[in-house]
């Protein structure tokens, strides 16, 4: 059931990741800034499209209230926060679906694919993660840019061929990359992104080992869908990422 | 007669100004031989000492010291951190440096030859020369591609491609393809310090020549620059224009023409993308002739495109239709006297001048 309201603000306490005690539960660490892209007042959606939390993600933040496991347990602070992108995520999903309309109505081209669905799993990675970490992921991608930071108006820009869009226009839906956040397309080619983030993780890794910046801590997480998992890349970037010890997630969302 | 008159003067003037042409051409008189294996080797080595973002990465660049010998002595003098070894993964490899360049590291990447850079392609092309205009300027990509390119000897038809056309037709890629010692320092130099990625396109039958290089090539900062051709031997009677492993043919075929009373002008083409139409286009006006050399397939390749040049910009100075010498339109064979028949010679080249002047061809 759907219902408006207003996120609350965060009130923004960076932490270093690793550190997990038993009266902390787990913080997000986010900057000072507040949640860019969120919308003081979200749109009341319509009662058809399904808006509940996906059952395993409810089931876990039960769970963990019952049985206290310090590791997973989030406040209900953090789940606002994240529902609230999740939310964001569909309700430009929407906003795409609309824009498919259009799309048959011949005001915009090009490819247009969804995520209806899935938010949970790029929210859920991408909310742990600082602004100097990268992500790269294939196709739909506006999720996940969205939930690293990059305006919704800049997206939806860019998907309607606007100077004002995020890439100028030159990108379109399947390409939105954004240097500020670290977003590294939307890829379309799904096994295209995993070598890319296995390089963007050597990178981290030659500048705190060559470039000697020992502060040097950022992570790159590839999104890709389970059927990439047939690609040679897949493996050839599995292999290298053990081989050299490189600080990368690699995100396998069944898309089925 | 006045037309005899005007042209004994303009010979009497260009006798005058070639020796210092001449002179301008190699900088200074040549005091030391060094071959193009060496010339990279020491262009990587400068610049691997001058930039500590710059790295090597490729198959057998560092314990082998490279399979061609190029990277001889880096991974000695750099260490395993910027002399990688790869394993036998062209996709995966080339896609991680071009994530790397991202964010503003300095890959180079080795291709054992360009052949398998088609394992390649796609990071090439959509990761690393699209992306700059995908996110409208910001994200550069300086990363450089090198190796082997064209024809060797006795390798067959899958190690055996050019791949200059390919590359260049592509935008937002820069494609060298050095001749000389000179030309492999300064380009090489010139590559790793752009921040757009390059292809750049070594001769493997090169490797091994040796070339007089002056003090200014030696020096650490010397630096060719990028889409300028050069004028490797001035001539007034019909422009050959080549690139790699071609120039040092058509320079043969010059000699040779010479003896027939044809002076012919040579343009070692240096740079593929972006090509030097200017230079081109301002010697056919001089001479009205042109033959364009490449080791490559025919269609669609180099000389199709200057020749696409010339008509669209000096057509009406032409004298005669242009020639195009290109490699044969199979794959490589590999016996050794097919492979000579499939790759241009110096009587190709020879003859196809002879024609554009209208010389009896024998």
């Amino acid at each position: 059931m759907a219902t408006a309201f207003s996120p609350s603000k965060f009130a923004a306490q960076p932490s270093p990741l690793n550190t997990t005690s038993q009266n902390n539960p787990l913080t997000i660490p986010t900057t000072a800034s507040p949640f860019l892209g969120s919308t003081r007042k979200l749109i009341r959606l319509s009662s058809s499209s399904n808006l509940n939390l996906r059952r395993g993600s409810e089931t876990v933040v039960k769970e963990n209230k019952s049985k206290s496991t310090p590791n997973l347990l989030i406040t209900k602070e953090e789940g606002l926060e994240l529902y609230e992108d999740m939310v964001l995520g569909r309700a430009v999903g929407t906003a795409f679906d609309k824009c498919a309309q259009m799309y048959y109505d011949r005001k915009m081209f090009g490819l247009v694919d969804l995520y209806n669905g899935q938010e949970a799993v790029s929210t859920g990675f991408i909310k742990l993660l600082k602004q100097q970490d990268s992500i790269v992921y294939a196709y739909p991608d506006h999720v996940q840019a969205l939930s690293k930071g990059v305006p919704a108006r800049a997206i939806l820009s860019e998907l309607l061929r606007k100077a004002t869009g995020c890439c100028r226009g030159q990108g379109g839906s399947l390409n939105i990359f954004s240097r500020e956040h670290n977003v590294l397309g939307g890829l379309d080619f799904i096994w295209e992104g995993i070598p890319i983030a296995t390089g963007v993780a050597f990178r981290s890794k030659y500048k705190r080992e060559v470039l000697k910046e020992a502060d040097c801590d950022q992570v790159t997480l590839a999104f890709f869908w389970h059927g990439t998992c047939d690609n040679v890349q897949f493996y050839e970037c599995l292999n290298v990422a053990a081989l050299w010890k490189l600080p990368i997630v690699f995100v396998v969302e069944n898309s089925v | 007669m006045l037309g005899i008159v005007r042209q004994k003067m303009l010979e009497q003037s260009l006798k005058k100004i070639r020796p210092a042409v001449s002179v301008l051409r190699s900088y200074s008189s040549a005091a030391k031989q060094m071959t193009v294996r060496e010339a990279l080797n020491s262009a990587l080595d400068e610049e691997m000492s001058a930039d500590s973002k710059v790295f090597l990465m490729g198959e057998e660049v560092g314990e082998y010291q490279g399979a061609y010998k190029i990277t001889k002595g880096l991974l000695d003098k750099y260490g395993p951190e910027r002399v990688l070894d790869t394993p036998i993964t062209e996709a995966g490899f080339t896609g991680i440096a071009v994530g790397a360049a991202y964010y503003g590291v300095k890959p180079v990447v080795e291709f054992m030859t360009f052949n398998f850079s088609m394992q390649a392609i796609d990071h090439i092309i959509n990761s690393a020369a699209k992306t700059n205009y995908m996110s409208s300027g910001r994200i550069s990509v300086p990363i450089v591609f090198r190796g082997p390119n064209g024809a060797a000897a006795g390798v067959g038809a899958q190690h055996s491609q050019c791949y200059a056309a390919w590359y260049a037709s592509c935008p937002g890629l820069k494609v060298l393809a050095p001749y000389s010692s000179e030309d492999a320092r300064g380009l090489l130099k010139a590559g790793i310090r752009d921040p757009d990625p390059v292809v750049f396109l070594e001769n493997e039958l090169l490797y091994g020549e040796s070339f007089p290089v002056s003090d200014e090539v030696l020096d650490s900062s010397f630096c060719l620059p990028i889409g300028k051709a050069k004028i490797e031997r001035k001539g007034k009677d019909v422009t050959i224009a080549a690139y790699s492993k071609m120039v040092g043919y058509a320079l043969k075929a010059a000699e040779t023409l010479e003896k027939d009373g044809i002076d012919a002008e040579v343009i070692n083409l240096r740079s593929i993308r972006p090509l030097d139409r200017s230079t081109i286009n301002a010697s056919v006006r001089k001479t009205n002739r042109l033959v364009t050399v490449e080791e490559a397939f025919p269609q669609h390749g180099v000389g199709a495109e200057i020749c696409a040049s010339i008509v669209e910009e000096s057509f009406a100075y032409l004298d005669a239709p242009v020639e195009r010498i290109a490699g044969a339109d199979v794959p490589m064979p590999y016996a050794a006297n097919l492979e000579r028949m499939a790759v241009p010679q110096v009587e190709d080249i020879v003859r196809a001048a002879k024609r554009t002047c209208y010389r009896l061809v024998s």
